[in-house]
């Protein structure tokens, strides 16, 4: 924790110094190559704890996935719009897959995808992921746009028990891990967050970061901000060090989605203004050309309510 | 990136594996499943050597994962491997599926410096290595795959 401080002093200190010290993080990619994100700030996800899997209990599951959402998230991160929250559902579980419902859901019984996915003939066919995989994220975005559209995390507790090891510690065991630290981690990616360094055999071409330099490798030992970052791609099950931000990893989430609301803005479809979640680094211009669509499409409104008039 | 994986060693993949071989990617194909709500590619593999298990006469296979894009829409499951026309990977397979999501997948690439075909690190997005320390390294080094080889046809045999 006392390494976070001294790193976020050291951001600051080199902002109000002068030159900028080296930022990096990398954004989410489709496979064209454009930089995925969300074009609505607020984003919900539910999560499904009727009968939540060991250590923790429902309201402690509520309380961590709330935790792990907030730092992400305006105001605990002022130079953000985003607004991910979590709601409470009392079920046991909800079905993953592209339905533009964002669900946490935990796999008690059989370690599966739900509902099993049918082949072409309607047929069920089981899709069960090993047991060495501790949480699965999934994510449908928009191939030509780079709109994220939507996200499911599931979590293994047939394989694995999920605990609070800062608070009590004396969960840890060599089958529990921190709930609270994966998912502020996965949370990451769901907003658009890719690892932050590069392996040489993930199948993905080298990517760039924010700097529009290469993003740097994971081996053999990456910077100490990289490795410290929430968005490193490697942790020990005993980790809690992601729970919090670093600079990097809030200097990513706030340069995709700028802090432009001091309240939640109308979705488009409701009537109000679009904003912001640009899939460009030129976040700036593209808000600005969104909020100009926006208030155009009202005058239009205007202007056609007056005429009935 | 995010699925989160703990790391499995030689010893596993092989055990976990049905059938392990070295092939070239020769065709990927992507389909919405029957309720329209996961993507699903099939990667058909032309195999070069087969080290565990029987291939087809034809000397071709199917991998089905979930993931892939069609029209517009894409679908990532971060974990799973990713597959490219025309590379080569040496392949850890049980149904047809890749063991252990990515990480039973390597890729295979020569090395002309030393005329060598060289195995990339296991193919994962996140590892969770049990144990202690904060944070571990991500992957290891590529390895000769003549090498390799030996290792996997040494485990295979016990």
């Amino acid at each position: 924790m006392l390494r976070r401080r001294l790193a976020w002093l050291l951001a600051w200190a080199s902002l109000v110094a002068g030159p900028r010290s080296a930022q990096a993080y990398v954004r989410e990619v489709t496979n064209s190559g454009l930089p995925v994100a969300w074009r609505y700030p607020c984003l919900t996800m539910q999560i499904y704890l009727g009968s939540p899997p060991q250590v923790l209990t429902a309201e402690g599951y509520f309380a961590a996935s709330t935790r792990a959402a907030a730092v992400w998230s305006y105001p605990a991160l002022a130079c953000t719009d985003i607004r991910l929250s979590i709601v409470a559902d009392a079920r046991d579980s909800a079905n993953v897959g592209y339905d533009q419902n964002h669900v946490i859901v935990f796999r008690k019984d059989t370690w599966c995808r739900e509902p099993p996915p049918l082949d072409n003939a309607g047929v069920p066919e089981p899709e069960c992921y090993p047991s060495s995989a501790l949480a699965v994220t999934s994510v449908f975005k928009n191939a030509k746009t780079g709109e994220i559209l939507d996200t499911d995390i599931e979590f293994n507790a047939v394989n694995y028990s999920w605990g609070d090891l800062v608070a009590q510690a004396g969960h840890a065991t060599l089958s529990t891990a921190d709930f609270q630290n994966t998912l502020t981690h996965e949370l990451g990616h769901v907003l658009g967050l890719d690892h932050n360094c590069y392996t040489n055999s993930d199948g993905q071409a080298r990517l760039n970061d924010n700097t529009g330099a290469p993003e740097v490798d994971c081996n053999p030992t990456p910077p100490q901000a990289i490795a410290d970052a929430t968005m490193y791609p490697s942790v020990t099950l005993s980790d809690t060090l992601r729970r919090d931000l670093t600079p990097d990893d809030a200097q990513g989430v706030c340069d995709i989605y700028p802090h432009l609301h001091d309240v939640c803005p109308v979705r488009p479809s409701d009537g109000g203004c679009a904003v912001l979640a640009t899939p460009s680094r030129e976040g700036g211009h593209a808000t600005m050309l969104w909020m100009a669509v926006g208030l155009l499409i009202a005058a239009l409104a205007f202007l056609r309510r007056r005429m009935k008039v | 990136m995010a699925s989160l994986m703990r790391a499995m060693d030689l010893a596993e993949l092989t055990t976990g594996a049905d059938q392990i071989v070295v092939g070239d990617v020769v065709a990927t194909e992507s389909a919405w499943d029957g309720e329209h709500r996961n993507i699903y590619s099939t990667i058909e593999i032309s195999v070069r050597e087969s080290w565990k298990g029987s291939v087809p006469s034809d000397g071709r296979i199917r991998i089905r994962q979930l993931g892939g894009t069609v029209g517009e829409i894409e679908m990532t499951v971060y974990g799973m491997a990713r597959f490219t026309r025309g590379e080569r990977a040496l392949l850890f397979l049980r149904q047809a599926r890749v063991v252990g999501m990515g990480q039973g997948k390597r890729r295979v690439q020569w090395d002309p410096g030393n005329k060598q075909w060289l195995a990339d690190a296991p193919e994962e997005r996140e590892v969770v290595a049990a144990g202690g320390g904060r944070s571990s390294h991500v992957g290891d080094a590529p390895e000769a795959l003549n090498q390799l080889r030996e290792r996997v046809r040494a485990l295979v045999r016990n």
